[in-house]
């Protein structure tokens, strides 16, 4: 169990390396889409833009054991995606300043768990707003709209 | 990035204030406020129930305080030229029952980098608390804080976690970077 726990350690405290270059590497899956992520608003700041992203990471054959499988980058408008259902993955939710050059400066980084239906649709929106940030994930399977739960890992993976 | 540069300036001016003994618990934090401009407090009334407040805050801080911040600051020189700092903050909340029928919240930061210069200590400290209690027909929050910003009026956690109490808003108030 205490691998385990340093794992999922590592995984956070890596999770916001300045400058990780795994950030380039876009999430690919060739799945049937099950994920649309919007960025709602982009307020960063003086002289900077807003600039929203999730890292992916799914859950190996081993409890709480991540592996990167790439970055879903959100610029205007919405993104989908193609999240196999029934496996877990760790999101971390980035949310940055960019400058006019595109750099990231300054940033928040929030990691939650999630674990896709079989057949269920799900619209994650995301903002920067002034002074503060936000995120939600809903499923809307059938017309519906509900809010789903995503408890942070280092409350599942101790 | 902006607070930290406005903090290391005010501690450049007021070194004096920066060798404060950092919070290691939501008492110790309560206990300094007043004793300098650093610890600031709110106590107001909200018109809905601990119970309801209490959950409130519980979904805030599961949902926004348990975060990472990363920046970057100038500090220091080398050969005339200044030098740039990466500092990482990370946040950690608890939200626990307080025995008066509410709860008791404490956000713990834990920074690398610039402000390690600034004594603080390894474990990090205490930066925000909020106690929730029943009040008449609703509930009273008591909140102290560190002031991260000395020329704002307010705090983004306490503005944030008030926002929650009253039922306004469910956003997430930008940590110090």
């Amino acid at each position: 169990m205490a691998y385990k726990s340093v794992t999922a350690l590592l995984l956070f405290l890596s999770l916001a390396a300045c400058g990780d270059p795994l950030e380039n590497q876009l999430y690919q899956n060739n799945g049937p889409t099950n994920l649309t992520v919007r960025q709602t608003a982009a307020e960063a700041g003086f002289m900077s833009l807003g600039a929203t992203s999730i890292a992916v990471y799914q859950e190996t054959a081993e409890d709480c054991v991540f592996d990167f499988v790439g970055t879903i980058k959100v610029k205007s408008g919405s993104q989908t995606a193609a999240l196999p259902p029934g496996h877990r993955f760790a999101l971390r939710l980035n949310f940055n300043d960019q400058d006019f050059l595109g750099s990231t400066t300054n940033g928040s980084q929030i990691v939650r768990l999630f674990t896709p239906r079989a057949g269920h649709q799900y619209d994650f929106q995301m903002a920067i707003q002034h002074r503060g940030l936000d995120y939600s994930l809903f499923d809307v399977t059938n017309g519906q709209r509900r809010l789903v739960n995503m408890p942070a890992l280092l409350a599942v993976c101790h | 990035m902006k607070n930290l540069i406005v903090m290391a300036v005010a501690c450049m001016s007021t070194l004096s204030a920066c060798t404060v003994d950092y919070a290691q618990s939501a008492s110790e934090l309560t206990a300094r406020v007043g004793s300098t401009s650093y610890f600031k407090s709110n106590n107001y009334q909200v018109s809905r129930s601990a119970a309801a407040v209490s959950q409130s805050l519980r979904a805030g801080a599961n949902k926004c305080l348990n975060q990472r911040t990363t920046g970057q600051i100038y500090g220091g020189s080398h050969m005339g030229a200044p030098i740039l700092h990466n500092t990482v903050t990370d946040y950690t909340t608890t939200v626990r029952n307080n025995g008066r029928g509410g709860i008791e919240m404490a956000v713990r930061m834990t920074s690398r980098g610039f402000r390690i210069s600034m004594d603080e200590p390894e474990g990090g400290e205490i930066i925000f608390t909020a106690n929730v209690t029943p009040s008449g027909g609703g509930a009273r929050v008591v909140d102290a804080w560190m002031d991260q910003n000395l020329f704002t009026p307010s705090d983004p956690i306490a503005d944030g976690v008030r926002a929650w109490a009253e039922g306004t808003s469910s956003a997430c108030p930008e940590m110090p970077r």
